[in-house]
């Protein structure tokens, strides 16, 4: 079953094409990753995907399962199942980890006609999470991401993701900035999410967090299009090459 | 007290100039309804000071017993007053009282100050060496000037809620320092007609702390006006001014914050800190930090900062599924917890604690 797909999509910042025609299926199951240099639009897909502001959508079109993304407000393609980890996730100040995400899950089981989740059953689960992304618990005490450092923000998505337990997931360099060992830990995590229901797109640079979570594909972005795609392999050609042997 | 009798208006005050319009300090509310005779005096429902507490004694001015405490502190915390609604207000009030938490008390005194309505009063407040006070007050309408003096290791912590009022009002708080003390100011503020909040801090002694918070939510055509200045009049002590606020609709907020760092005042820590976020393209904010320092071996910072919500912000709530006018909701709200905690000031600003 196809859970996302992206038909010749055409996006604009300011007038200024970015994405010149993108094409991606994800089937269930699948995880898709994403490389390609500073620049090349990959942050612009996704977050026009999850209905940023600022971005013209010119030519094409985008859908999950059957529901148009391109006609829902950003709140609504939350609620049907997609998720975006951001590669700069923006401090809230004073906003409670544990109150966002517990109005973020009520949100999304509302919009599914379920009644609030208990909070002493949500509490158990995100404790359970925090502490499976090697998380210190009290960071649930702070304002969400607030004085968070680059690592913990990235694994703090992570939480996010397993919480609200989406269908899709775009992964925007949740691996930057990460030390060996929490790599590993936000490889886990995503691994955790990976399941024959939901899809990946995996934004990333590095080889490195490929081998721990296996691509069944990966696509090369050059100049807001995908110019190449291939099995894993592809990600050891590019660590070794570069990208200079795919523009032309 | 016996409020003289006044033929002219507004009165002339020798040595004190009448406030005009379009300028400092009154560069964007007007201050004639403040001077208008008719804005207060007339109607007759003054405040009341309560107390249970053991330590806290509770006079009116005109009682002889307080003669001495009058003689010697009022008019003359503030070193450079001359503060024509502050004069007026002498000439006008009929309600003052004294309040005097006294050092017999080891624990903590209480009291509650209902808020007036419509008329000029006076508070002095005298908190003796070593002795705590908690106040609560109530602010609707009219002209209120509040003086305190905290004598050597004294604390006094000020619970000040104003509520949501049709009226003009004006606040004028002097509060001066001595050793050791501590100030603890939470001021928590609804709309008003034409609210004015001066409130002056004078740094007496050395090892001595003050806090001014203070939030405010502003709808319709409300006006708030928030004059502040800590003096650091000697060295060694700390202060720490930090105060948001959000205008919805048409409402207007002016917030005038100055450090004053005196000669020889060195080891001074001082910071103030005021933040603005508007709901409107038709509401105006008008914020100015200022500092005057005249002593460099001091740690001193301040900012002022005025816009809307930020959108990426709010996308990274919406990205989660939460609604847009709840997403708003949260961070206006989170705004205002950043500096406001108390539970009752969180009520009053309409925030779920
Ligand atoms: N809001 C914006 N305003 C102006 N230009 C933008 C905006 N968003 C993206 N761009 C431009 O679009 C291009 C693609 O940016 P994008 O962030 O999508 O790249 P990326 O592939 O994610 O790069 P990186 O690997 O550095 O994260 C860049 O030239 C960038 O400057
Ligand atoms: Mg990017």
């Amino acid at each position: 079953m196809t859970l996302l797909d992206i038909v010749d999509l055409h996006i604009s910042v300011e007038e200024r094409e970015i994405i010149k025609g993108i094409d991606l299926q994800v089937e269930a199951g699948e995880i898709h990753a994403i490389m390609g240099p500073n620049g090349s639009g990959k942050s612009t897909l996704t977050n026009a995907l999850a209905g940023q502001e600022g971005y013209q959508i010119n030519h094409g079109s985008a859908h999950l399962e059957d529901k148009d993304l391109l006609e829902l407000s950003v709140e609504e393609r939350a609620r049907a199942g997609l998720f975006l980890a951001f590669q700069y996730p923006v401090e809230l100040p004073g906003v409670s980890n544990v109150e966002f995400l517990k109005t973020a899950v009520d949100s999304l089981r509302r919009a599914n006609g379920l009644d609030d989740i208990s909070t002493v059953n949500f509490m158990k689960e995100l404790r359970q999470l925090v502490k499976k992304l090697d998380l210190d618990p009290e960071i649930l005490k702070r304002g969400v991401n607030e004085g968070f450092s680059g690592g913990e923000r990235k694994r703090n998505e992570i939480v996010q993701l397993l919480c609200l337990k989406p269908r899709v997931a775009l992964l925007d360099e949740t691996d930057s900035g990460l030390d060996i060992d929490a790599l590993q830990t936000v490889a886990r995590g995503i691994k955790e999410f990976r399941s024959p229901r939901t899809g990946i797109v995996l934004v990333t640079h590095y080889q490195r967090l490929l081998e721990f979570v296996q691509p069944d594909y990966v696509h090369v972005m050059l100049d807001g299009r995908l110019v190449r795609s291939g099995d894993a392999s592809l990600a050891l050609e590019l660590e070794a090459k570069g990208y200079a042997w795919l523009e032309n | 007290m016996k409020p003289r009798e006044i033929r002219e208006f507004p009165p002339n005050i020798p040595g004190i100039e009448i406030p005009r319009a379009r300028k400092d300090p009154w560069r964007y509310t007007t201050p004639e309804p403040f001077i208008n005779e008719f804005s207060y005096g007339l109607s007759n429902s003054p405040s009341t000071p309560v107390s249970t507490s053991l330590g806290v004694e509770i006079y009116q001015f005109n009682n002889p017993e307080c003669a001495q405490l009058i003689e010697t502190y009022v008019g003359k915390v503030a070193p450079r007053g001359s503060n024509y609604l502050t004069a007026l207000n002498r000439l006008y009030a009929k309600h003052g009282y004294v309040i005097v938490a006294k050092s017999s008390n080891k624990g903590i005194n209480h009291v509650n100050i209902s808020s007036g309505f419509d008329c000029c009063e006076r508070y002095l407040i005298i908190i003796e060496e070593n002795a705590k006070l908690s106040i609560r007050e109530l602010t609707r309408s009219g002209n209120r000037v509040i003086e305190c003096v905290l004598q050597k290791g004294a604390k006094l912590e000020h619970l000040r809620l104003q509520e949501e009022t049709l009226d003009f009002e004006f606040n004028h708080t002097v509060v001066k320092l001595k050793e050791r003390s501590n100030y603890e100011l939470i001021q928590a503020s609804r709309g008003g007609r034409l609210r004015r909040n001066e409130i002056e801090v004078y740094i007496a002694g050395k090892n001595t702390r003050v806090n001014l918070s203070g939030a405010w939510g502003l709808k319709e055509a409300s006006h708030l006006d928030n004059q502040i200045t800590v003096n650091h009049l000697v060295g060694k002590s700390t202060s720490e001014t930090c105060f948001h606020g959000i205008v919805h609709d048409e409402s207007k907020a002016i917030f005038n914050g100055k450090i004053y760092i005196a000669p020889g005042a060195q080891l001074t820590d001082a910071s103030l800190q005021n933040k603005n976020l508007a709901t409107s393209e038709k509401a105006e904010i008008y914020t100015k930090p200022e500092l005057e320092l005249y002593a460099d071996d001091i740690a001193c910072s301040h900012g002022a900062t005025s816009g809307f919500l930020d959108p990426k912000q709010l996308f990274y709530l919406r990205s989660r599924g939460i609604e847009q006018t709840e997403a708003e909701t949260i961070l206006l709200n989170s705004f205002l917890k950043e500096v406001v905690e108390d539970e009752e000031a969180l009520e009053l600003l309409g925030l779920p604690s």
